[in-house]
């Protein structure tokens, strides 16, 4: 799927990526965490495409990420970014069939997936509402049905990618954990690769099937959660002094408090 | 909530359609001699010589060389601004934009005044040469140039920047008018009534042939943004979502910008500054048929043309049988329209 090799990425003498190498793969969770100015989100516009790298190459389905037409690429790729504003009255419906535009499928069956993406992301009752009227963690909701519509396959064929950038940081508990195990279920069912930036550790060590840890610019670990998640390393990543545990119903979970002194 | 199918769209159109007709026919009809719509519908028969009969002649002699063709010129400025107006505020997602903001409008009367007050003294043999086609192509230049030095200047890294781009027509908008300024300053009596009644802006057209290439590319170059209307919808989301969403949203940008100065420079050459069309014509039809821009170009479009018809008429017959320029009548209606909608928009954002 994405293969990253030795990505580097310098404005003026400021490193935000240095030397980082990884594989994505579709039908896996991927959760990127990392403390504020790690390069979470350089990470994510180097994939989406929006980031030319200074070195280093990214490969997309086997080809160049810039040999990628937008076009060809939206049709296996689909892009949540942090912050996304609109400030036109369009229904959350319409704005979630906007996810269906690079598809040339027929408008009842966009409508039906809409109507999923809609459906999954608990958005249903909102359909007919005014995207400006919304609260903040609704628009996140509505712009993630909207994205979740544009990979959406009814038979699954072909591979293909979601990028998100902290997706749940309007979302209440109930909603972060229901979108979490929806991506995870979306990696199961329909064979869709996942890249997902987050800052909650006990999620990221609940749901991903992998973990890349980002520190100043470098991957300092990558792996099952239950494997690179230790205290020496997270104490050092986020300079705070670290106490890991597991979760009391699965001790294959570790689970991450700041320790009291 | 308004959204879109297909029938709503096609009964939205067709209402606006005939709207448009029946406001052409009333512009038509009405005039220093005023006319029964029998009668007006008969002459316009015989000048498209469906009926030959010689007592609708000398009506059909009114309509052939006064009303019909600034009835067509109304049309077509009123669809070009509309329409435009609609493409900018999408480009800049922004609801406050509009064909004047940035200096497009201001830089084709800077090249009128240029003509006017300078022309014959500066350039007496293209003058000569070119008669009053030199002020079409000089408005024409003035708003290319204009938009290229504003689009160049807002250009940062292969990327528009969004907020530059309004500075930089700001700038614009002050040098041109400084411009037009001090050319008023230098020109005498004749010059300077010719300046002041062409930058109030008239629909009369004295040439069958000026309106011709005003329509050739207009119309072409209006229907060519209609293509665009689903990568304006993906646009209002933010330019990374449009290009995620498959555009490649660069490119559309640029051709938009330079298919807006064609329209509008030949616009403002033709028939002088007519403001607040562009603005308040997509605002108004946002509030009946939605954001979506697949029926709010082509709508926006027919009700400009339908609007600016409609003010014209009341120009024309408002201190009958003198004029009003049109572009007074747009602005007296347009300003407080304006301010109504800055209100309301501080308002709205008002928490």
């Amino acid at each position: 799927m994405f293969i990253i090799s030795q990505l580097q990425v310098r404005i003026g003498d400021h490193v935000l990526l240095h030397n980082l190498s990884a594989e994505l793969h579709a039908g896996q969770l991927c959760i990127v965490v990392g403390p504020n100015g790690a390069g979470k989100t350089t990470l994510l516009k180097c994939l989406d495409g929006e980031v030319r790298p200074t070195q280093g190459s990214i490969a997309f389905n086997d080809r160049p990420i810039d040999r990628w037409s937008a076009q060809e690429l939206a049709k296996s790729r689909a892009v949540l970014p942090q912050h996304s504003s609109l400030d036109f009255p369009f229904s959350v419906q319409d704005v979630v069939l906007m996810g269906r535009m690079p598809h040339d499928t027929s408008s009842d069956t966009n409508r039906r997936i809409a109507q999923l993406a809609l459906d999954v992301c608990d958005c249903k009752h909102l359909a007919d509402r005014a995207f400006t009227t919304l609260s903040g963690g609704e628009q996140q909701r509505t712009q993630t049905a909207r994205v979740l519509a544009q990979v959406w396959q009814d038979h699954p064929t072909q591979s293909r990618f979601l990028l998100l950038d902290e997706p749940i940081s309007a979302l209440d508990l109930s909603h972060q954990h229901s979108l979490l195990s929806l991506l995870r279920d979306l990696t199961r069912n329909q064979g869709i690769g996942v890249l997902c930036t987050l800052h909650n550790l006990n999620l990221a060590a609940q749901y991903a099937d992998r973990c890349l840890i980002l520190d100043r610019g470098r991957l300092v670990a990558d792996g099952d959660p239950a494997e690179v998640f230790s205290e020496e390393t997270l104490s050092n990543v986020f300079d705070l002094d670290i106490w890991l545990d597991h979760h009391p119903q699965d001790p294959s979970i570790p689970l991450v408090l700041p320790r009291i002194t | 909530m308004h959204s879109y199918s297909s029938f709503r769209s096609k009964t939205v159109l067709t209402g606006l359609g005939v709207l448009v007709g029946i406001i052409s026919l009333w512009s038509l009809k009405s005039g220093a001699i005023p006319t029964s719509v029998t009668d007006t519908l008969q002459a316009l028969g015989h000048l498209v010589g469906l009926i030959h009969d010689s007592s609708n002649e000398r009506l059909a002699l009114i309509l052939g060389q006064i009303r019909l063709p600034r009835l067509i010129l109304g049309l077509l400025a009123g669809a070009g601004l509309a329409i435009c107006g609609t493409v900018m505020q999408a480009l800049f997602r922004n609801p406050m934009a509009d064909p004047g903001l940035l200096g497009v409008s201001s830089g084709a009367a800077f090249g009128a005044v240029l003509t006017i007050v300078l022309g014959v003294s500066l350039m007496p043999g293209i003058y000569l040469l070119l008669g009053e086609w030199l002020l079409l192509i000089m408005a024409f230049t003035g708003s290319l140039i204009s938009l290229l030095l504003v689009y160049r200047l807002a250009r940062l890294n292969s990327r528009t920047d969004i907020p530059t781009m309004l500075l930089a027509g700001v700038a614009m908008n002050a040098i041109t008018g400084s411009m037009i300024g001090l050319l008023s300053y230098i020109a005498d009596d004749t010059e300077l009534r010719d300046l002041i009644f062409w930058s109030l802006g008239s629909l009369e057209v004295t040439d069958w042939t000026k309106l011709l290439v005003a329509a050739v590319v207009v119309l072409p170059a209006g229907s060519a943004m209609l293509i665009y209307c689903g990568a304006l919808n993906a646009n209002l989301l933010g330019e990374s979502e449009a290009r995620h969403l498959g555009f490649d949203i660069e490119k559309v940008k640029t051709r938009l910008i330079i298919l807006v100065s064609l329209v509008v420079g030949v616009i403002v050459a033709m028939s002088g500054i007519i403001g607040f069309v562009g603005l308040v014509v997509p605002h108004l039809l946002r509030l009946i048929v939605g954001p979506d821009h697949r029926l709010l170009l082509p709508a926006s479009a027919l009700f400009g043309a339908a609007l600016l018809v409609l003010a014209d008429i009341v120009a024309r017959t408002v201190v009958a049988p003198a004029e009003v320029p049109i572009g007074i009548i747009t602005s007296v209606l347009g300003g407080p329209l304006f301010l109504w909608l800055l209100i309301r928009h501080k308002r709205k954002y008002k928490y």
